[in-house]
Formats: C-alpha cells, sequence, structure tokens
C-alpha cells in the first residue's frame, strides 16, 4: 500500500523530557514518595536501614500481602471483595478452635480453613454472577455474617492454647538462620501470582474481562467461571492470611482480622490498580503493601506520639496518590 | 489567622478538660454492698416490669473478653431472677449505639444498662431516653452523673495505677529500679487514656529511676505485636510492658520472646482467662488487674432492681479492683471461671 | 460567489501535521462534500471552522470578511453551526426546551414563556418537515435521527448561513437518511451552505453540488459533482487507481454447514429459516429494526431464543459465544469499540483472545512464543497496521482495529463467519481490504454470514440475500438477479408479491 500510515496519536503518547518524567513520578508516584520516606528515616533514625528492621517490615507486611493478592485479582475483574478480612479472621477462628479444641493434627487443621476460605469465596462468587447482585452488597454483608459467625464461635474471648505451637514457625521460621520464612511465603506468592496473571489462559482471561466483559464473552471466554474462581482463590489466600496471622501471634480473637480491611484495599489502589478492572501490576501492590508497613514503622522509630501518626499516616498516603493521579492530569 | 484558631482550640481543650477534672474529683464512691438487693426488691422489681417491660443491655462490643462477659453477666443475673432482658452490641460504633438507645426506649425497656465508650456523642440521646422515663445505669465510665442515671464503674485510674505500682514494685525488687519501660496505649477510647496515664504517672512515682522509652499502640494482639517488633528495633533494651489490657500484652510478649527478650516483665489489666494461665505458668507475664467483669455485670443489674423498686442508693459505685499475680493466681484460676454462654 | 475561501491552513499537532497548506473555496448555498480517509484531516478542518481549535497558519474568508473564531461561540456569533455526530441535547428537557436553547422566549417577569417557546419550536420543525416532533416530549425519548434534527432546528433558529455536518448519516437507517435528505434539501433551498463530511461515497453523489479530497492533511482535489466518478474520488482519497471494489466471487460448494430452523425470540425474530454452504457468502439485509442484527446476535448466543433449532455440521447446536468458538463459528460484533476488541490490551493479546487455549500448554500455561507466532501471522495476513504488536488497540485507527477484531476470528480458525457491518465507520482503503478478505475467506470454503447495511457491499460480495423484515425472512434473493431496488422493496415490504425468488 502506498499510503502512509496515519495512526492518530493520542495526547501524552508525543513526549518531550519533561512530560517524560512527570509520566515516570506520575506512574511510580507512590514509589517516589516510598523513596523519599525510607531515605528520611534512614539519615534520621538509627536503626531502620539494619536488617533486623527491614526483615521486621516485610514480616510484618505478609499478611496484607498475602490478603492484597486475592484483593488485587478481584480489582483486576472491576469487582471488590469487601469481606477478605473477615473471612481472614473466621479461617483463623475456625483453625484455632480446631487445634485447641477438637484437638485436630495441625496440617488438617490448616486445611479446613482454607476450604473454609474458598468455600466463602464460592458462595460469592456464586451469588454475584448467578443472582447478578453487586459485588460491593454481596461482600458486605458476607462481611457482617462471617464476623457474626466468628464471635459466635469465640463467643469475644481469646482462643488460645499449646496447640498453636505447632504452627507458629510459619511466622517464626527462619531459612538458613537469617530469613524469615514468612517473608520467603510473602515473595513466593507473588512470584507465583506474576506468573498466573503474566503467564496463564487464567491470567489472560482475568485481564481481559476486567477490561471488558462483554468482548471478553463474546471471544468465548466464560466470565462468570472466571470470576467465581478468581473469588475461591482470594478467599483461600485470604484464609491462609488467617493461618499467618494465627501463627503470628499465637491466639485467634473474633476481631483479628478487622484492621486488615483498609490497608488491603489501600495497598491494591495505591500499587495503581484500576478500581474499574483490567489494569494493575502485581508488583506495585507488593512493594505498597511493604510501603505501608513502612509509614507505621517509620513513626514508631521516629518516636511519634501515638496521636499523631494518624494524621502523618492520612497525609503521607494522600501525597503518594495524588502524585499517582498525576498520570491522568493531561498537560 | 490559623495560629489564633489553634490557640483558641487549646484554649478551649484545657478549659474542658479543667471542668472534666473538676466533676470528677468531687465524686462521692458507693461500694459493691450499697447494691445488695432483696427478694422484696426483686418482687417490686419484677412488678413493675409488668408484661412488656424489659431491661435493655446495651453492650460497648462483643469483641473483647471484657466486655463480652460484662453484658453477658448481666443477661444471665437478670434472666436467674426471672427478669427479661435484650442485649445489643454496638460493636464500639456511635451511630449503632445510638440506634440502640433509641430503639430501646420505643420498643419500651424500663431500664437501659449501657457501655458508653464514646460519652459525649450519644449523651442526648440518653437524655431522650432519660426524659422518656427510662432509667439508666452506666457501667465504664461516670459520664451519667449528669442527666441523674446510676453508674456502677471500675475507675479506670484505678486500674492504671494499680498496674504502675505493681509494675514500679517489679522494678525496685528485681530490677534495682533500673528499667526501660514501654507502655501499650489505645487513645481511641479516651477512658483508656485515663488508664495509660495513671500507668505512667505509678510508674514514675514508685520507680524514679526507670525510663519510660515509648508509649505505643496496643489494644489488639496484632497492634502489641506490631508496635513492639518496632519498638524493639530502636529499643532493644526493652525490659518491661505495661498495657492497658491483656490482648495488647499477649501481642507485646510474643514479640519480645521472638527478640529473645525472655527475662522481660509483663503487666497487663483485665484478667483474662489466658493473661491468667500465664501467670499460673509464671513466665514472663508477671501481672494483670481484675476488672472483675462478672461482678460489673451482676452488679448493673441490682443497680436496675433498686432503680425499679424505688429504693435509695448511693447514685455513684465503684466496682473493686483486684491485682492478680503470682501470689494470689491460684484463686483466680478457679474461683471465677468465666461465664459460659447458654443460648 | 465563494461563499467560505480556506487559505494555505495548516494545523500541527505534536509529531502530526494535521493540515497543510489547505486551500479551497466553497460556493454559496451549495451542498459542499468533504471527503478522505481517517487521518486525512477532515476533523481538524472542523474544528478549526467551528472555533475548537485555531489553525497555526492560513487564514479563513466568510463572505468575503475574514474569519478566525477563537471558540464555538464566535463560530455561532458568524452564523457558522456544526452538528457533530454526538449531540450536545440535554437528554431531560422537552424538543421545545433544546431547540430554543439560549434564545428562550420571555414573557412578563421574564419567566420562561411556555407556549410562545412552543410555537417556535413547531413552526421550525414544520419548516424541516418535521411537524411530528412535539415540542413538550422529552428528548431522552426520542431516536437518534429526531435528535439530529433537533440540532438542525438549532442551527436554523441561529439564521446559520453555513451548517457543518459531521457524518450525519452514520447512525441512521435508510428511511431516517432520505428524510435528512429532504431537510438537507429544505436548508439549501433557503440558501444556506452546508459542508457535509462523509465516507458514503453514494450520498455524496446524490447530495452534493461539489466535493473537495483530503488526503494526508494536503488538500487534494475540489471539482463540481458531474466532473467526478466514484472510482476517481476513491483514487484521489487513496492515492491509487482501484481495479474494481469488488473482488470476483468463487463458487460456493452444495455442503451445508449451518442449517437454521425457524429461529424465534420475543417480538425481534419470528420463524427465520435457512441454509448457509461451505464457501458461501450469504449477506443478510434490512432496515433497522428488521431482526438482521438480532439473528445475527441469536446464532452466536448473545440473544435469548425462545424456539427454533440450528444444526452445525449436521449436529444440533444451541449457541453460545464458548461453544460457538470452541466448534469453529467466530463472530464480528456491530459494535467495535465496545465488544470487537479490549482497547487496553496489546494487539497480540486481542488477537490471540479467542484461541488461548491454543497458544498454552494443557496446564493453562501461555507459550509466549506461540502467542506471538499466531498473531504476527495475522498482522501480516491482514496488513494491520501497528508499530509492534504490544500496541495497545486504542491507539490504532479504527479500520486497523476492525481488522484486529477480524484478526481475532481469523486466528481461531473459523468454519463459519458471522460478520455484523464489517466496514461501518472504516476508511475507504480497509474497506477494500476487508471486501478483499472476506471474499478469500470464502473462496478457502468458509462459509460467511454477512450483516450489512450497506446494499452495495451485499450485491458485490453475497451469493445469496436474505432480504428481513419484522423478524421474518421476506425474501430470498440470488445475488445476480439481485439488485438494490430489488432489496429495498422487499425490505420495505412493497413487493411482497413472490417472497422467495
Amino acid at each position: 500500500m502506498a499510503t502512509p500510515d496515519h495512526t492518530p496519536l493520542l495526547p501524552g503518547q508525543q513526549q518531550g523530557t519533561p512530560r517524560r518524567i512527570i509520566n515516570f513520578i506520575g506512574e511510580q508516584g507512590f514509589i517516589v514518595i516510598f523513596i523519599l520516606w525510607a531515605l528520611y528515616l534512614s539519615v534520621s533514625t538509627n536503626n531502620f536501614a539494619t536488617a533486623q528492621n527491614v526483615f521486621t517490615i516485610l514480616r510484618q507486611a505478609t499478611i496484607i500481602g498475602i490478603v492484597a493478592i486475592g484483593a488485587h485479582f478481584i480489582i483486576l475483574l472491576g469487582d471488590i471483595d469487601l469481606s477478605l478480612a473477615s473471612n481472614l479472621t473466621l479461617s483463623g477462628v475456625v483453625m484455632a478452635s480446631l487445634m485447641v479444641n477438637q484437638e485436630l493434627p495441625p496440617l488438617l487443621a490448616v486445611l479446613c480453613a482454607l476450604g473454609l476460605g474458598g468455600l466463602i469465596g464460592l458462595v460469592n462468587g456464586m451469588v454475584i454472577t448467578r443472582l447478578k447482585i453487586n459485588a460491593i452488597i454481596t461482600t458486605l454483608g458476607m462481611l457482617s455474617i462471617l464476623e457474626g459467625i466468628a464471635f459466635i464461635i469465640t463467643q469475644g474471648k481469646t482462643i488460645f492454647g499449646d496447640a498453636i505451637e505447632a504452627i507458629k514457625f510459619l511466622s517464626r521460621g527462619t531459612l538458613f538462620d537469617a530469613i524469615p520464612l514468612p517473608v520467603i511465603v510473602l515473595f513466593v506468592f507473588y512470584a507465583a501470582a506474576f506468573v498466573v496473571l503474566a503467564r496463564t489462559t487464567y491470567g489472560a482471561r482475568v485481564f481481559a474481562v476486567g477490561n471488558n466483559s462483554k468482548a471478553a464473552w463474546l471471544s468465548g471466554i466464560n466470565v462468570d467461571r472466571i470470576k467465581v474462581l478468581t473469588y475461591v482463590l482470594a478467599g483461600m489466600l485470604a484464609a491462609f492470611g488467617g493461618v499467618m496471622q494465627v501463627a503470628r501471634q499465637g491466639t485467634a480473637t473474633g476481631g483479628m482480622g478487622s484492621d486488615f480491611l483498609f490497608p488491603v484495599l489501600t495497598a491494591v489502589v495505591l500499587g495503581g490498580a484500576s478500581l474499574t478492572g483490567g489494569r494493575g501490576k502485581i508488583v506495585n501492590t507488593l512493594i505498597a503493601a511493604v510501603f505501608l508497613t513502612t509509614i507505621t514503622n517509620g513513626m514508631v522509630l521516629l518516636g511519634i506520639s501515638i496521636y499523631t501518626q494518624r494524621v502523618v499516616s492520612g497525609a503521607i498516603l494522600i501525597i503518594a496518590l495524588s502524585l499517582d493521579r498525576l498520570r491522568t492530569v493531561r498537560v | 489567622m490559623k495560629k489564633f484558631w489553634l490557640y483558641g482550640l487549646l484554649l478551649l481543650i484545657i478549659a474542658l478538660s479543667g471542668v472534666v477534672t473538676l466533676a470528677q474529683e468531687e465524686m462521692e464512691l458507693g461500694t459493691a454492698e450499697d447494691l445488695e438487693v432483696t427478694d422484696a426488691e426483686i418482687e417490686a422489681a419484677a412488678e413493675v416490669l409488668g408484661e412488656d417491660g424489659f431491661i435493655g443491655i446495651v453492650a460497648c462490643t462483643f469483641s473483647t473478653e471484657y466486655h463480652f462477659t460484662v453484658a453477658d453477666s448481666a443477661r444471665q443475673r437478670a434472666e436467674d431472677l426471672g427478669l427479661r432482658v435484650t442485649m445489643v452490641d454496638s460493636e464500639i460504633n456511635v451511630e449503632k449505639q445510638i440506634n440502640a438507645i433509641e430503639n430501646l426506649t420505643a420498643s419500651g425497656a424500663d431500664v437501659i444498662v449501657i457501655c458508653l465508650f464514646d460519652p459525649p456523642s450519644v449523651l442526648s440521646a440518653l437524655q431522650e431516653a432519660a426524659d422518656a422515663g427510662v432509667k439508666i445505669v452506666q457501667y465504664a465510665g461516670r459520664q451519667l452523673a449528669d442527666i441523674g442515671g446510676v453508674t456502677i464503674s471500675i475507675e479506670d485510674a484505678d486500674l492504671g495505677r494499680a498496674a504502675g505500682e505493681y509494675a514500679a514494685q517489679l522494678i525496685v525488687e528485681e530490677l534495682d529500679g533500673q528499667a526501660n519501660v514501654a507502655v501499650l496505649d489505645y487513645p481511641d477510647v479516651a477512658n483508656v487514656v485515663v488508664r495509660a496515664d495513671a500507668i505512667r504517672a505509678a510508674i514514675a512515682e514508685g520507680a524514679p529511676d526507670a525510663v519510660i522509652v515509648g508509649s505505643y499502640l496496643g489494644g489488639t494482639t496484632e497492634n502489641g505485636l506490631t508496635s513492639m517488633e518496632t519498638a524493639l528495633v530502636e529499643h532493644p533494651d526493652i525490659n518491661v510492658v505495661v498495657s492497658i489490657n491483656d490482648a495488647g500484652a499477649y501481642g507485646a510478649m510474643q514479640a519480645l520472646q521472638n527478640a529473645g527478650n525472655e527475662d522481660a516483665f509483663i503487666v497487663g489489666i483485665d484478667a483474662e482467662k489466658q493473661a491468667i494461665e500465664l501467670i499460673a505458668a509464671g513466665g514472663m507475664y508477671k501481672g494483670t488487674v481484675d476488672t472483675s467483669p462478672a461482678k460489673t455485670g451482676e452488679m448493673t443489674i441490682n443497680a436496675a432492681i433498686k432503680l425499679l423498686a424505688g429504693s435509695e442508693f448511693p447514685q455513684n459505685i465503684a466496682v473493686p479492683v483486684t491485682l492478680v499475680t503470682a501470689d494470689n493466681v491460684a484463686d483466680f484460676l478457679t474461683a471465677e471461671p468465666t461465664p459460659e454462654v447458654t443460648p | 460567489m465563494s461563499f467560505l475561501r480556506i487559505e494555505k491552513i495548516g494545523k500541527a499537532y505534536p509529531g502530526v501535521q494535521a493540515l497543510q497548506d489547505v486551500s479551497f473555496e466553497v460556493q454559496a448555498g451549495q451542498v459542499h462534500a468533504l471527503v478522505g480517509e481517517n487521518g486525512a484531516g477532515k476533523s481538524t478542518l472542523i474544528k478549526i471552522l467551528s472555533g475548537a481549535e485555531q489553525p497555526d497558519s492560513g487564514h479563513i474568508w466568510l463572505d468575503n470578511r475574514p474569519y478566525a473564531p477563537h471558540t464555538p461561540k464566535d463560530a455561532l456569533a458568524a452564523n457558522v453551526a456544526t452538528i457533530y455526530q454526538t449531540f450536545n441535547l440535554l437528554p431531560d428537557r422537552t424538543v421545545a426546551y433544546n431547540v430554543l436553547l439560549g434564545k428562550e422566549a420571555r414573557g412578563r417577569w421574564g419567566l420562561l414563556d411556555l407556549e410562545a417557546m412552543r410555537t417556535q419550536a413547531r413552526e421550525i420543525l414544520a419548516r424541516l418537515g418535521a411537524s411530528h416532533l412535539e415540542p413538550d416530549m422529552p428528548v431522552g425519548r426520542l431516536k437518534v435521527s429526531e435528535k439530529q434534527i433537533l440540532e438542525i432546528a438549532r442551527a436554523l433558529l441561529n439564521r446559520s448561513r453555513l451548517v457543518i455536518m459531521d457524518e450525519p448519516t452514520s447512525a441512521l437507517n435508510q428511511t431516517e437518511v432520505d428524510a435528512l435528505f429532504q431537510i438537507i434539501a429544505r436548508l439549501k433551498a433557503e440558501g444556506v451552505t452546508i459542508l457535509y463530511v462523509s465516507h458514503r461515497l453514494d450520498e455524496i453523489f446524490q447530495l452534493a453540488d461539489a466535493v473537495t479530497v483530503l488526503r494526508d492533511g494536503r488538500h487534494i482535489s475540489t471539482q463540481p459533482i458531474g466532473a467526478v466518478t466514484r472510482d476517481s474520488l476513491i483514487q484521489d482519497m487513496i492515492g491509487r487507481k482501484l481495479t474494481g471494489v469488488f473482488p470476483e466471487k468463487a463458487q460456493p460448494s452444495m455442503t451445508e454447514v449451518l442449517r437454521v430452523e425457524n429461529l424465534t425470540s420475543e417480538n425481534l425474530l419470528d420463524g427465520v429459516s435457512f441454509s448457509l454452504y461451505q464457501g458461501e457468502v450469504l449477506a443478510v439485509a434490512g432496515l433497522s429494526g428488521s431482526g438482521k442484527t438480532e439473528l445475527g446476535k441469536a446464532l452466536f448466543g448473545d440473544l435469548p431464543l425462545d424456539r427454533g433449532h440450528i444444526w452445525f455440521q449436521g449436529q444440533p447446536f444451541r449457541p453460545s459465544p464458548t461453544r460457538a468458538i470452541r466448534r469453529g463459528i467466530l463472530y464480528l460484533p456491530e459494535d467495535r469499540k465496545s465488544e470487537g476488541v479490549m482497547q487496553e490490551l496489546s494487539v497480540r493479546r486481542n488477537i490471540a483472545l479467542a484461541s488461548l487455549d491454543r497458544v498454552a500448554n494443557p496446564f493453562g500455561f501461555l507459550k509466549p512464543a506461540a502467542e506471538r507466532d499466531l498473531a504476527a501471522e495475522q498482522i501480516r495476513v491482514l496488513a494491520i497496521k501497528t508499530p509492534h504488536m504490544e500496541q495497545l488497540v486504542l491507539n490504532l485507527s479504527g479500520g486497523n482495529q476492525q481488522k484486529v477484531a477480524l484478526a481475532k476470528c481469523l486466528a481461531a480458525r473459523p468454519e463459519v463467519l458471522i460478520l455484523m457491518e464489517p466496514t461501518q465507520g472504516i476508511d475507504v482503503g480497509v474497506k477494500f481490504e476487508v471486501y478483499q478478505f472476506i471474499a478469500q475467506q470464502a473462496a478457502r470454503g468458509r462459509a460467511v454470514l454477512l450483516i450489512s447495511s450497506e446494499l452495495s457491499e451485499i450485491l458485490g460480495l453475497a451469493h445469496r440475500i436474505l432480504v428481513m423484515r419484522d423478524g421474518r425472512v421476506a425474501a430470498e434473493l440470488q445475488a445476480d438477479q439481485a439488485d438494490q431496488e430489488t432489496i429495498l422493496r422487499y425490505a420495505l415490504g412493497a413487493g411482497d408479491k413472490s417472497p422467495v425468488s
């Protein structure tokens, strides 16, 4: 063909150097703030940049990180799951109760927890796809149900006992006497999630459904099956988060997951995943989860009063998010 | 201009806290004996309740053992005496608590037994209930004195002082007065702040050479764990932790064990079952303060009966505080099993 | 006398010279067509004329006075109205309110004089031959064509002397197009000059007095309509000669691939039956609302069926996209942007989307090399213009997006292709390639169900034609015995005497 190609160029595609820098900061906005925050802490505290502290941060980020994988997958679909944190609670409580009260072998109890988490995800997925009920409503209802059941089981009491010792290695074990086991679990899970998203037909379909579910359906993708599968997967990850949490604190309580709902969703959104679906990098979610933990860690190291901590952490989050928004602002 | 507002705000806060302090200092407190009820009073109360009346219990939350036990033993006590009760969970949510008060009033409750976690936000709703003739019994706090309600409360200052004094005693006796102390706080609940202040004051007084290295977020096991892990990075030599509750202290204990500070002392508040077992086991967990939740629950129902029967008794009543240590832990292991819920 | 004179207009966007030295004249009271492929510079020129953009260089004279609008308001003040493809109407307000927007009649106390507004609106609509539009109807319930009439009414009310129409017929059916042409004739009779932008050459020959061709931002030609032919226009637009728009038709085989019996869906389809043979292009014609779109959707499972049977290669077939694709029935949706392609995915992934299992191992792990090969082959076969296969589809032109959608179907090894309006809204060059593609697929033994509103392409490509009306097959015609008139007669219901030839 003799005709030169005239693909229309979109604004922002043609870029000079300043535009490129803005784009970089825009796309990696929170990472830039993360780096600045880490640099500041390295200079102004003695103990931030030590191996011990770095491992402390990573260990603390493990549970948020693992649950955020599931949240990330679901947000990629354009849905949202508010029940993940309470799924964590119930699965953890059930596991601890099976170990302590029913004296089930630890491995069996862990498998029961994972099964329960998956089952909760299955119910979410079926209600959302078959009954066509909005994901926010469904999972909000599920949140309430799960917390209720957890309180019925615990009756407001802490579940504890020597039986839980058997799984504590998940939290306290180390590899080569140096690297904490949870940190390894965290990175292995993220590596697996990355491979699943980038290199499997399932991952490709998740992106397609999130991008445009009608077009995905017309391309022969069983949209409902992908959704249900993803809710099951996210439920099992949340349950595994519950297992890790019980291993970490050595006890289970009816409220142990409620503090995770917000950070988990924040990690995914801060990582740049689009709430409308189809766009998001799993690595950024991991970095965001670590960043969130580092904010709290840094404030303790700086000796900021606990009354002021919330203000500071809120401010840091807003700055990081607004830098991200620069990417959508057309100059 | 901005600074002007800031100063104004500060002045206002100082003024307000002065008012609160004044109100608290003038209070005369009754004791548990003042709430002994007679059979006649119980009968009179049952008569007042009649066919449709009942006692409403509004708990702060069911998610901690303390709060659940208070509310549940109140319910138990009422049911044992043949009085109708309805129990509601506020889930530490002001909106839910206000709704609960309104709903109970509308459905004909004669007495509301309530746990206030954010008194100023709920007072007007309670005032309306009181105006509608509902009698009010508050536990955990003294804010109802002004609107004529009865308050049955542990004094948070007593709790904090007991924990702080015991920690100071341990520091002086076992550590020659030298220690690095971390306090676990939970500033979301105003009453708890009073506890933390009392803890710090008692340590400063009883063990003046000890250093309080910082106050950290506690309240839940996860918070206590995370805060203490991080605090230990900055202050690896922390060897005493005093926590405003047991749940937070468990987390701190985990963190200290993980860090190898197995010689540290931990003192909590609430006398939860796990804390008592830990004290009995003789490890790092040295003491906890019994907030007598079951006793508190019973006392609230006794007060309700007296109100219904029209008896005279002091308006403000203190719940006894007991320190639990290795010396007396045996009594608590057997004497006061946490009541089981019978649905 | 020239009414609008454009002189050496240039406009550059970062990286693109959208217009370069464009000069031509538009005579007063004429319908002047502006044609060119996508990216030729038509839209930029319209934006400049309507005040939405300013040129970098050059001058414009309107009625011998310099004309340089800085905002759309300036353009309106100079009595230049632009009617865009998307409308600037308030859907919740009434017809009268929308027509008189900004010129509302005021009564006593400055209140709206509703009665006066109704009268004015009625008058102006009558002038446009659209008396059936009641002033009190809410605009949200109107059809696209009716909304367009409101826009034109608004232009009339503003005493516009130049009306610019940007692809006004792209969303209209044949009757609506005819109505629009009558309105344009009335405008012309009132002395209004019209700049008419369209892809559809048929319309231009029917309507225009003169035609200007733009290509790659340059002015190619301006000629009276009598001096051009279809082929010469296309040649100007794409810069090369066309040897016949439609390729040769190959002979279809006698093997039946798809048999449809008594397909019925609510009041959309009413007992549709037909057969489709290997190597055949079977076109479905009909006005909008005739059921031709619904037929395509129903065969692919995008429309629930109440009754009817489908056999594919002799086996019963219950439609759903997943089952259809598995058995080799592929579907090109009508709405390319929202159903045909995934805007935010790469060209590679879009092409492979319906064939993911074929580029993965049995455990569901993708083989990147296989996916790339699959995409590369389709990009080559369909000559998709993209810098690389990782380009996001949203960065491609409309025609190339359509090719990506076709490539997705082709990559999935189709036996039957259901093509819904495959050339809608794409420029002439790509259109020609799509025609070649359809003919090639048929020649290779694939069966094509071509659902189209363009009679010329139906006649040029199909072996057989189903004409639909009211959800039924009104006629089945052999293409070599059909012409546009016959098809239209059946589509309109005027030739009911012999329903099947």
